[in-house]
């Protein structure tokens, strides 16, 4: 009954290389219903980021459609796009791209402030302590653990409430142990907020937690790849 | 060398640090003493690994050095907690780098916004004419992504500009250009310096670019000497 909050038409996508035009995706459909999880996998190179950097508005495809809600992201120019990012989508990439010198606090806030969202401190702060992060809200990015830095990440791409989180392998520079408490908190705080989560990985142990995965292969969706996991 | 100065916006006394890792230790700066003037252009060159990166650290308040004391317009950045740091940094040093610090998933508006919600002051400069000025009028919506090196380092200065700054620290931001490209991006320094009375210290491995400053500062085995 959930209407789609993610839904690709025919998306193909092609590259100008000096080796010539290079087709990244080819006519792929799919849709992803408010609130679901979807994990995209695939070979290095198959289009998996190219896809989510469609779906998150970063980029328009050569043909097709692709529409975030109600809005048709295809259709809009790069501003358009920008308002709409800002809104709707929170980016949680594998490096953390954490401003060095911003606190932790001020990472997250900014976010907020994009918004011109007033008094965003004690959200932050809130949303940092439910991550671990109590003792780490004045720190600068450099005094934290790669798990920390990437938690704090989370908190950014979170704090806006956005109503589709993209996920780029956000677990690719992490151990296994720091991995699981990611997409943990992905999970759990992603879920309060009824938002839709897409996320690349080669993760298999983090695609298995999606409640569907779909896998890619050279620009296309293999059709034996469309796995529903059982929750 | 002990650099006293009247109207010095910086000064630096004895400052040293050392790296530790196990049984390793790096001296990086050694008892290093400068001063920079009010409204001076200064470039420091040394070599990579010669510690122009942490220097630069220290002096933006990032980094505490082992001894020694930095202070800013009287102030001594050690004393500060690091709320007043991040004040600093925010409102009256700007910081850019070589490969600029930009969001990638924000265009350059939203970049060059993002550095100027971090400042207390009143501007009378909005992001779109901080890079209207830069000659990025047309890249304003665009990602970083979408933006060549020259564009993407005008975009990193425009947010090291973007609170007027007292001193700009510029980490190598032409380091990776080629000179046509190198030389726009300097044009920027130059003119915010010229307009505004900004302090510029310009770090550099190159001895040309180093010229175009007024003074001339080496940093070699962890000491800086003058050139």
């Amino acid at each position: 009954m959930s209407a789609a909050a993610v839904r690709v038409e025919d998306v193909s996508m092609d590259y100008e290389t000096p080796g010539g035009r290079v087709r990244a995706l080819d006519g792929i459909s799919l849709e992803v219903s408010a609130g679901e999880s979807l994990s995209i996998v695939g070979p290095s190179g198959c289009g998996k980021s190219t896809l989510l950097g469609l779906i998150g508005a970063l980029d328009v495809p050569t043909a097709g459609r692709v529409r975030i809600g109600e809005d048709e992201v295809s259709g809009l120019g790069e501003r358009e796009r920008a308002a709409l990012r800002r809104g709707v989508c929170g980016f949680v990439f594998q490096a953390d791209n954490l401003h060095p010198f911003l606190t932790v606090v001020e990472n997250v806030g900014f976010q907020l402030a994009l918004h011109g969202a007033d008094g965003g401190a004690e959200r932050c702060v809130e949303l940092l302590v439910r991550l671990g992060l109590a003792d780490e809200l004045g720190k600068l990015p450099d005094q934290l653990s790669g798990g920390q830095r990437q938690r704090v990440a989370v908190a950014r791409a979170l704090i806006h409430r956005p109503a589709v989180i993209l996920a780029d392998e956000p677990t690719g520079a992490l151990d296994a142990g720091n991995s699981e408490r990611v997409i943990d908190l992905v999970i759990a705080v992603g879920g309060e907020i009824g938002a839709t989560l897409v996320m690349v990985t080669h993760d298999p142990e983090a695609a298995a937690r999606m409640d569907r995965t779909v896998t890619l292969r050279d620009g296309r969706l293999t059709t034996a790849g469309v796995i529903a996991h059982a929750r | 060398m002990s650099a006293v100065s009247e109207g010095s916006l910086l000064r630096v006394d004895d400052v040293s640090k050392t790296y530790r890792n196990g049984a390793l230790e790096t001296r990086v700066l050694r008892e290093v003493s400068f001063a920079l003037a009010r409204g001076e252009t200064t470039s420091l060159v040394g070599v990579s690994g010669s510690g122009k990166s942490t220097l630069i650290a220290v002096l933006a308040g990032l980094l505490t050095p082992d001894s020694g004391r930095v202070d800013f317009d009287g102030a001594d950045l050690g004393g500060l907690a690091e709320r007043g740091r991040a004040a600093l940094r925010a409102e009256r040093i700007g910081v850019a780098l070589q490969a600029g610090n930009l969001i990638p998933f924000l265009t350059a508006r939203e970049n060059v916004q993002l550095a100027m919600d971090f400042g207390g002051r009143d501007r009378a400069t909005s992001a779109d004419e901080r890079l209207d000025e830069l000659g990025l009028a047309d890249r304003r919506h665009h990602l970083p992504s979408r933006l060549s090196g020259g564009e993407a380092q005008r975009v990193a200065l425009a947010m090291a500009l973007a609170n007027d700054p007292d001193l700009l620290l510029a980490d190598e931001v032409v380091g990776e250009l080629d000179s046509a490209t190198a030389e726009q991006v300097l044009d920027v320094v130059f003119d915010a310096w010229r307009e505004r009375g900004l302090t510029v210290l310009l770090v550099t491995h190159s001895r040309e670019l180093a010229q175009r400053t007024q003074r001339q500062l080496r940093l070699a085995d962890g000491r800086v000497y003058t050139a």
